[in-house]
């Protein structure tokens, strides 16, 4: 299970990835003036950030004890 | 590497394609409230998961879900960040370029997607502005309609900052490129 979990992780963080590098690229790529290229160091920054902070919450996650929850859940669904 | 560093350091007024003895007079966007507008909209749908925790942490189950909520709440900020992020470069990469030479619009349609149109000054036999609506009046801005002989006959650039100034400009830049 916690393999399965890592994989989701390592996924979704790939494709989180790949378009924070796809607005960057067309940003310096594309962007004519200064603005663009401001914009492209504010966004990086925050991304990471924000991924980070992402990363930490899904540390904290008490995965176990949620699983059990939603197996009582079910169970009581059930069986009415 | 070069090329990296070379793009980065770019002045303000260069631009891909630019041809020899060009200058770039104005690089100018829509209008700041077409920036504003989805930003709301935005910033607003961020305050959805804080009012749905005020919901949910009423109920005896919260405590046990509580990590994973904030979780899947972090998930739907950088979803948010990233949509965001997205809709501002469509913004910044949507621009009208006036030079010494030419009229260029590029309209940046998505990833990997847009639109570049351009005429010679010489060409321009006409230019209108038309402002329409009363955001529009209040905020100073509008459409810029450009009749040409060329093959592309009218050219719009929509939703210009102070669209009267734009068109005084390339009116004079046309005078001087006349003379």
């Amino acid at each position: 299970m916690q393999n399965i979990q890592d994989i989701i992780l390592g996924v979704a963080v790939l494709v989180y990835l790949w378009y924070v590098f796809i607005i960057v690229y067309h940003l310096i790529r594309f962007g004519i003036g200064v603005h663009p290229k401001v914009v492209v160091l504010v966004f990086f920054l925050i991304s990471i950030f924000l991924l980070m902070l992402s990363l930490w919450a899904w540390s904290r996650v008490n995965w176990d004890q949620l699983f059990d929850l939603i197996k009582k859940f079910l169970s009581v669904t059930k069986t009415g | 590497m070069h090329h990296f560093i070379k793009v980065l350091t770019s002045s303000v007024s260069s631009f891909r394609g630019m041809i020899p003895g060009e200058k770039t007079v104005l690089v100018t966007r829509k209008h700041w409230f077409f920036l504003f507008l989805p930003s709301w909209a935005f910033l607003i749908s961020l305050f959805l998961p804080f009012l749905l925790y005020f919901y949910i942490s009423r109920f005896t189950w919260y405590p046990f879900i509580s990590g994973f909520f904030w979780f899947l709440v972090s998930v739907y900020v950088l979803v948010m960040w990233i949509a965001f992020s997205y809709n501002l470069m469509v913004y910044l990469l949507t621009c009208t370029i006036v030079t010494n030479k030419r009229l260029i619009r590029i309209e940046t349609k998505g990833f990997f997607r847009y639109e570049r149109d351009e005429t010679d000054l010489g060409r321009i036999q006409d230019i209108a502005v038309k402002i329409s609506g009363i955001f529009a009046a209040f905020l100073n801005f509008g459409n810029l309609e450009v009749q040409t002989a060329g093959t592309v006959v009218r050219f719009i650039f929509p939703q210009l900052p102070n669209p009267q100034k734009i068109r005084e400009l390339i009116m004079s830049l046309q005078e001087k490129r006349m003379r």
